[in-house]
């Protein structure tokens, strides 16, 4: 049963990074909007996102709810040592979630749009920042209980490999949602306007991620667990050789295509990833570490909650397929 | 502040200002469902524009809700990690089936939305009461887990080792109060919405906006309010008369009743002087408290001086909380009865005195809501899961918590005040298109 719960831990955190990170993507795509954008970007943005935007985010609490219930000694660490860059988080979620929804409902349309505007896209920012701030800690694992306020609350996340962290995640949500934009964008002009947004977001995340690279030479436990290990080297290969094709996708105007690799490309690397901290929580620097197996609540509880997702999921998944396939629909 | 202050005054305002957006998006699909009904049988336009005014009202106040919830789920983490560890796996069951029930909802409202032409119109009015249906049934899961840390069952703890043992998250979800708790709170959800619903619209009538319009949407919300009011006396009713068998702290607490005695006084309203053990300017009624608690006049009722000192919730606090909810309840369930005959029995027009009453009770409901959940929660203290961990174990050892309280606080007035606004605009630019 605990890899059930296991599984449906990875995908609804897979589909929070895709979705979600899609919605933040757009949102960090706004500030970058040049002139000739600005309202086409606003209105297809809201039309993409709009039916679909409160089940995106909804993921992010699964994720919450599968932690504090079927692994709640690392959960308690975590929000513990962690407990700034989620605070900074959820400041981000508040800011562009309310912002969205005003922007949406507003019943006037006047000069308030471009407040809200502002405010959601730089906290879509913000957000996806903070997103990579804290999986950049995980990554790192100074992770500890003890020691001073500095130790326990602010080495793990203010480092520069945590920053770049928060970055690389940023510029990759921006790079999945313009490759949704081409895709959905009818006209030549759109089209060839996110196009550009690909090829920018797409250089912008490879120089960051070498960056990242580079840094985690300066932490001889990630770089020697790195080099290690291979599937997660493998997972990263294929997802940049997979920029080739991209390549060719995006010349030969093949959207569907654009859009599939792109998502497979944040698969491999958000599994990379995943395989890389496993079984752990979070990188176990030295002899720390909180295991997944020795952290899981017990039997019965995971058990329960193994049922409890199996029936969420077979409750949701028919009304959650009947939704996107409306606001498919809908875009047409 | 010291943090533990810092941590309880955060965590009350982060579920004062959720519970508002919460029971809304709970009970306003109902009406919006409702109204849309009405328009598919006999396509009155004013239904069609009262179901599309209301369904932007439910959007906003959804996420809003949702928003302030993620919130929620997340500060239960950060502000009480060492409750969660523990308390995590044994009531979690009803977080996970929350979880569904809510997503459910989002899809339902997404789908309510964003139909309008696209779907079926059966297939979208079934979307708008689904809304109102995982609404409600997220709300009766998530007053599941409350209720367990008011009567927490489906686990052995050990007091000496702090061991906790024998988990079974399903008699912990069952617990003994789950029932009482969530009937109340489904209920008191009803009657403050609806109330609220219906003072609105009373408001328009009388500054003389369309009053054809305004009379549709308080039709359809009065049933709501006469039934759940007058029902909620009588869960009420069930509610103390569990706590006073599992949790005799609170509810002497709530009455201000310090020593133990049989057929013990009814105390309404006054003072409590927890010193020196007296409640000063009150009203007492002989023997009523024990009828109430136990249904006997003679049985016998423990006070608070039965209590070590450090195990007694704050009296002030609990007490006045408790007789704020009463009132209102005890007012609005008479005006409800009083709606009952002259409305619905007597078949008599809404005339503009009760309009008036109307207008004036709009917010009642919502601060006897809240006073309600002051109750339960200040009256629990010092425990936060009830005679097994307090309140004070559970906090996160992170320093300055005192200046996320400052920061939320400020996010949450400012949150207030934006939607409040909106909420104006909306109301008026609907009451202008004629």
């Amino acid at each position: 049963m605990i890899f059930f719960v296991l599984s449906v831990l990875f995908l609804s955190m897979f589909l929070y990074i895709v979705l979600a990170g899609a919605d933040f993507g757009a949102g960090i795509l706004e500030i970058f909007k040049g002139k000739e954008l600005r309202e086409i970007q606003e209105k297809m943005i809201t039309k993409a996102m709009g039916p679909v935007w409160e089940a995106n985010h909804i993921w992010l609490i699964l994720v919450l709810v599968i932690m504090f219930v079927g692994f709640p000694g690392p959960y308690r660490l975590l929000t513990i040592s962690l407990h700034i860059p989620i605070t900074m988080i959820l400041i981000g979620i508040i800011g562009r979630g309310t912002a969205f929804t005003f922007r949406h409902y507003d019943a006037v349309k006047g000069k308030s749009q471009a407040i809200y505007s502002i405010v959601f896209s730089f906290s879509s920012l913000w957000t996806s920042m903070w997103i990579g701030i804290t999986v950049g800690a995980m990554t790192l694992g100074r992770i500890t209980e003890d020691g001073s306020f500095y130790n326990v609350y602010i080495e793990n996340w203010l480092n520069p490999f945590s920053f770049l962290m928060g970055m690389f995640i940023s510029s990759l949500f921006a790079y999945v949602a313009s490759t949704f934009l081409v895709s959905e964008s009818h006209t030549y002009q759109t089209r060839e306007l996110f196009k550009k947004r690909v090829t920018y977001s797409c250089i912008v995340s490879v120089m960051i991620g070498t960056l990242l690279f580079i840094d985690s030479f300066f932490n001889p436990n990630i770089i020697n667990e790195f080099l290690n290990d291979k599937v997660t080297m493998i997972f990263l290969f294929i997802s940049s050789s997979i920029l080739l094709f991209q390549w060719i996708a995006i010349r030969n105007r093949s959207d569907s295509y654009l859009k599939f690799l792109g998502v497979i490309q944040l698969f491999l690397i958000f599994s990379g990833w995943v395989v890389f901290l496993y079984p752990n929580f979070y990188f176990r620097d030295g002899s720390i570490g909180v295991n997944i197996f020795q952290g899981a609540a017990p039997d019965a509880t995971i058990k329960q909650l193994g049922i409890a997702l199996a029936i969420g999921v077979v409750v949701i998944f028919p009304p959650y397929l009947y939704l996107m396939n409306i606001f498919k629909r809908n875009l047409r | 502040m010291d943090d533990f202050i810092a941590a309880r005054s955060q965590m009350a305002m982060s579920l004062a200002f959720h519970i508002i957006f919460a029971c809304i998006g709970m009970v306003m699909p109902f009406f919006m469902s409702l109204s849309y009904w009405k328009y598919l049988k006999k396509r009155d336009p004013d239904h069609l524009k009262l179901t599309k005014m209301w369904m932007k009202g439910v959007a906003i106040f959804f996420a809003v809700g949702a928003v302030s919830g993620t919130l929620l789920s997340f500060e239960l983490g950060l502000l009480w990690p060492n409750f969660m560890e523990k308390a995590g796996p044994i009531f979690g069951m009803p977080f996970s089936y929350e979880g569904a029930a809510f997503f459910l909802e989002a899809i339902a409202l997404g789908i309510f939305l964003y139909g309008f032409d696209k779907v079926p119109e059966k297939m979208h009015w079934i979307s708008s009461l689904f809304v109102g249906i995982s609404g409600v049934l997220s709300g009766i899961f998530i007053t599941s887990a409350n209720s367990w840390m008011n009567s927490p069952s489906g686990f052995d703890f050990d007091p000496l080792t702090k061991v906790y043992s024998n988990i079974d998250p399903v008699a912990a979800m069952f617990n003994d109060a789950w029932m009482s708790q969530a009937l109340h709170m489904t209920l008191a959800a009803f009657c403050a919405t609806s109330l609220a619903v219906i003072g609105v619209h009373s408001i328009l009538i009388l500054k003389g906006i369309n009053r054809d319009f305004n009379l549709k949407a308080i039709k359809i919300a009065l049933p709501f309010f006469v039934i759940a009011t007058i029902l909620q006396p009588i869960s009420g009713d069930l509610s103390a008369k569990d706590i006073a068998v599992r949790q005799p702290a609170k509810l002497a607490a709530m009455e201000a009743h310090f020593k133990t005695q049989k057929g013990a006084p009814l105390i309404i309203g006054g003072i409590p002087n927890e010193l020196e053990s007296r409640v000063d300017f009150a009203i007492k009624i002989p023997k009523a408290l024990s009828f109430l608690a136990f249904g006997d006049f003679n049985a016998e009722v423990k006070g608070l001086d039965d209590f070590p000192a450090d195990e007694r919730p704050p009296v002030m606090i609990t007490h006045f909380a408790f007789q704020i909810m009463v009132g209102i309840g005890s007012f609005l369930a008479m005006l409800a009865f009083y709606i009952l005959i002259q409305i619905f029995f007597r078949k008599k027009e809404i005339c503009n005195r009760l309009l008036l009453i109307l207008s004036i009770s709009t917010p009642l409901g919502f601060v006897a809501l809240e006073a309600g959940w002051v109750v339960t929660e200040v009256g629990r203290q010092p425990w936060i899961i009830y005679k097994v961990m307090k309140t004070s174990e559970a906090i996160t050892p992170m320093p300055g918590i005192q200046y996320s309280f400052y920061f939320f606080s400020a996010i949450y007035i400012f949150l207030t005040i934006i939607v409040t606004w909106l909420f104006f605009r909306q109301v008026k630019m609907y009451q202008e298109i004629k």
